[in-house]
């Protein structure tokens, strides 16, 4: 393209010395909209629409797709660059090969430990994760520097021959070999002023100035395999040192401005760099990078080494950056259809979409208050363990008793850190004497498997553990007639409060679990993922004379609330102790061990410097993470608020952070707050246990 | 394309697993030491404290061997061998089970429909 | 990039594991009480060679212990 231009007479950035080996910045233009494109590595094709490169490139036309594949390859040998050394360096190169050639459009971008080479090529991006690289990047031409540089009409010795080959006449071309002190001229060169003081007219340079080695891959890639061969391995001499002019062509920094950082203090490399952003643009130090050398030099700095090289070399749209990496994924559970067909609202909560309304909350709490409901809780986490050391196991991993549980009892249980702060929360239930379930949060679940394994093997217990989360489904059938639903299913004798059966629903195998987390009696149905469309219409058609609505998280989060329920990461921190939150019967201090024991001792002996308290107020409910004040002092913070419809108040859990005598006094969104004991609705329990 | 399995998950003693032998036809992944995934047959693990739970939490695409891999270049970032590999395609947890015609490309249930998507 | 390599799975870019701390106890520590303190509260950054868990969160779902010199990612 550079070539093309050239040929109408057009120089692709208006001047400048140009190379046309993809070395510099002078022949960079806007190509359909892609910005920084050096046209002398671009391929001319008609109706390519080339614009100059302007300081504000415009960002690409929404329309154009930015997408760029990227494609993994693995090889013995990377060879980048494929002129004579590289060629050879393929050829004889043992095991498999695979080759980058800036001829075809292929180059090497940036060089990563592995080592891993990755390339943008004309197919996309391609990452190569190999044993060994071979830099045959050849060596680029000295770029004049010295007043004049910017102008039209100078072009490197190998520029010049390819133009002559392109049948492109020079006319009057004047060669020198030497840096001139200038080049004199406007818009174009008319003479050049040699390094000896001759003033010869010319309105065509050439300028043959020695070379200097492609290094910028091979800087990247210390310290791993990579062999430099071919001219990319030659000495680099440096130039006479710059005395006036553009150094930096990319970023417009002239020796001036390096006198300027020389006299307030930055003296080497890479300070040089970071104060004038020289070698920090398009070329990446191609042009100047000698020539900052060469005067750090001339400064008595002993042979300064080139600058750092991080990926990458060359410009890259966002598209091919971007290629390969993927959004984080969401999981969807068995019911997601069936929630899409009853007209919920899906969210994303931690890893899972799930339904938020059905879409009337109000009509959903009053369904599990008064009625029957179903929830889907297939994203808990859920776990089943077993082994001749599984007591000694949860006994240590669980603050609470574990061994005392009986065949068929539940358990509600406090995952602690070592620091004894809260982690998770969930059930442990028995199945046998050596065999258990537990569940965990949803969000909680796939950091609670990885807790189980590390402290089973870090104490080298005989226990077999399998994540069940992804593979059964959940759901909650909770409300006054919950029983009466689970009679019509087949279940004659569901499980007593606290207590777990197996037993089919529907037909359905079922593992029964009975805890309350919305304040109503309430059984998780836990069975096989495939069956839980089957048991969820079921479910939903025997429900429908007793008022059976679905409820959804945002009616579960009122519902859980007015029972004082903490979510945890919603209401506990990270540095919630079961203190803090005022759930000290939940760690059973007197058992021999468990992870956190030995923080709590300590920690239980500080003052109580925050707790998690329940707070009502009149009104509507301020928002999630509203203050609290006392008179003008803020001393704490609102953590879930909502109006309850059955209290006919809002209802908050919050954490009153220094420790006034008596929380007295508090406001909120300019409204008066009373501390309230929670469970807020329900207190004794009875509605959860009939 | 899609299709679900019908798997049984056993997690057992490793050595217990060495020893079980499936018939013909049955295909037992071996995701861990102690973990097997088992799909198209029954199985039989001497270790008391086994968990064998059938499992229908996985979903499987079937694909010609070399249609596969060229799919996978695009995806995944690490060698394809054959037998089971298991790691990150198209950003998801994934199972790869690499056998000519019977090769088979497995992600949990609840992934299935994010992965149709990426995969294309 | 920084590869691991799974016992079990193989040699797979670091997006695929999960970092699990092992609390390094100075040796230096003595009195059993501080150790559980340090263990507790205090972390080290090694600068240098550092024994880690790693969690292979995308493949077999294991934990593996790997000394990695923390100045150039290599794992040795």
């Amino acid at each position: 393209m550079a070539v093309a231009l050239l040929r109408q007479g057009i120089h692709p950035r208006g001047g400048g010395c140009i190379c046309l080996g993809g070395d510099c910045p002078n022949c960079v233009v806007e190509v359909d909209g892609v910005a920084y494109v050096r046209s002398c590595q671009v391929a001319a094709r008609p109706a390519l629409e080339v614009a100059r490169q302007t300081d504000t490139p415009r960002l690409p036309d929404e329309s154009r797709p930015l997408e760029t594949e990227l494609r993994t390859a693995f090889a013995d040998v990377v060879v980048v660059g494929q002129g004579e050394s590289g060629l050879a360096a393929a050829r004889d190169a043992d095991g498999t090969v695979i080759s980058f050639d800036a001829h075809r459009g292929e180059e090497a971008i940036g060089l990563y430990a592995g080592p891993t080479v990755v390339a943008k090529t004309p197919a996309g991006m391609v990452s190569v994760q190999c044993s060994r690289v071979v830099v045959a990047t050849g060596a680029a031409e000295e770029q004049p520097i010295c007043p004049g540089s910017e102008l039209d009409g100078i072009f490197t010795k190998r520029a010049a021959e390819s133009l002559r080959a392109a049948g492109i006449d020079l006319g009057d071309a004047v060669t020198i070999d030497e840096q001139p002190q200038r080049f004199e001229g406007s818009g174009r060169v008319e003479a050049v002023v040699t390094a000896a003081g001759d003033r010869i007219a010319a309105s065509t340079v050439v300028v043959d100035l020695g070379l200097h080695p492609r290094s910028g891959l091979l800087r990247m890639g210390q310290g791993l395999e990579v062999e430099v061969v071919g001219d990319a391995a030659l000495t680099d001499s440096l130039p006479p040192p710059p005395t006036e002019g553009v150094v930096c062509p990319c970023s417009d920094v002239t020796v001036s401005d390096l006198e300027a950082v020389w006299d307030r203090g930055f003296r080497e490399m890479e300070l040089l760099k970071r104060a004038t952003l020289a070698g920090t643009g398009t070329c990446q130090g191609g042009v100047c990078l000698p020539h900052l050398r060469s005067y750090l030099a001339a400064k008595g700095v002993s042979t300064p080494a080139p600058f750092t090289a991080r990926p990458l070399t060359r410009q890259a749209t966002i598209g091919e950056v971007a290629a390969g990496y993927d959004l984080p994924p969401f999981r969807r559970t068995a019911l997601h259809d069936e929630h899409l067909r009853l007209g919920a609202t899906m969210d994303r909560f931690g890893a899972w979409w799930r339904p938020w309304r059905y879409p009337d909350p109000e009509a959903e709490y009053w369904s599990v208050r008064e009625r029957v409901s179903l929830g889907d809780v297939s994203t808990l986490g859920k776990m089943e363990i077993s082994g001749p050391d599984v007591v000694a196991l949860l006994e240590k991993l669980y603050p609470c008793r574990v061994a005392d549980l009986k065949d068929g009892q539940v358990r509600y249980a406090l995952l602690l850190d070592e620091r004894g702060y809260v982690l998770d929360d969930g059930l442990i239930c028995r199945l046998s004497e050596h065999r258990f379930y537990l569940t965990f949060t949803s969000g909680g679940a796939s950091f609670a498997e990885m807790w189980v394994r590390d402290w089973a093997e870090t104490f080298d217990l005989d226990v077999r553990i399998l994540d069940r989360t992804m593979s059964l489904g959940a759901i909650n059938v909770t409300g006054p007639l919950a029983r009466e639903l689970l009679r019509r299913g087949g279940v004659d004798s569901p499980p007593a409060y606290l207590a777990h059966v197996d037993a089919a629903v529907f037909g359905v195998e079922c593992r029964i679990v009975r805890l309350s987390f919305t304040g109503e009696v309430s059984f998780e149905l836990h069975h096989p993922f495939s069956d839980s469309v089957e048991l969820w219409r079921r479910l939903e058609e025997a429900g429908a004379d007793l008022g059976s609505y679905p409820h959804g998280l945002d009616a579960l989060f009122t519902l859980r609330l007015e029972k004082g329920h903490f979510i945890v990461g919603m209401d506990s921190e990270y540095d919630s102790t079961p203190r803090r939150l005022g759930l000290e019967w939940a760690a059973r201090l007197s058992k021999p061990d468990f992870v956190g024991k030995q923080a709590l001792l300590r920690t239980n002996r500080l003052p109580l410097n925050k707790r998690l308290l329940g707070w009502e107020m009149d009104g509507p409910a301020p928002i999630e993470g509203a203050i609290l004040w006392q008179v003008a002092t803020p001393v704490g913070q609102v953590t879930s608020a909502r109006y309850s419809p059955v209290l006919a108040k809002t209802v908050m859990l919050g954490w009153l952070r220094s420790d006034p005598a008596e929380p007295e006094g508090i406001s909120c969104d300019g409204r008066p707050v009373r501390h309230a004991s929670h469970p807020f609705y329900d207190p004794d329990g009875a509605r959860a246990r009939a | 394309m899609l299709e679900p399995l019908e798997a049984t998950r056993v997690i057992a003693r490793p050595a217990a697993l060495d020893a079980v032998r499936v018939s013909p036809g049955t295909l037992l992944m071996r995701l861990a030491l102690d973990d097997a995934l088992v799909i198209g047959g029954d199985v039989q693990v001497d270790d008391p404290f086994a968990i064998v739970v059938p499992d229908s939490g996985w979903v499987a695409w079937r694909f010609g061997e070399d249609q596969l891999r060229e799919a996978l270049v695009r995806l995944c970032a690490f060698e394809i061998h054959a037998g089971l590999n298991q790691g990150m395609v198209a950003g998801l947890p994934a199972k790869i089970w690499i056998d000519g015609d019977r090769s088979l490309v497995i992600v949990a249930a609840a992934y299935a429909a994010e992965f149709e998507e990426r995969f294309r | 990039m920084l590869y691991l390599t799974c016992p079990n799975c193989g040699r797979r870019t670091v997006e695929e594991f999960r970092y699990g701390e092992i609390p390094t106890i100075p040796e230096s520590i003595t009195d059993p009480d501080a150790r559980d303190l340090d263990r507790g509260f205090m972390r080290t950054n090694p600068f240098g060679p550092s024994v880690e868990r790693w969690f292979h969160d995308y493949g077999c779902r294991r934990w593996f212990t790997v000394t990695r010199d923390t100045t150039t990612d290599e794992v040795l």
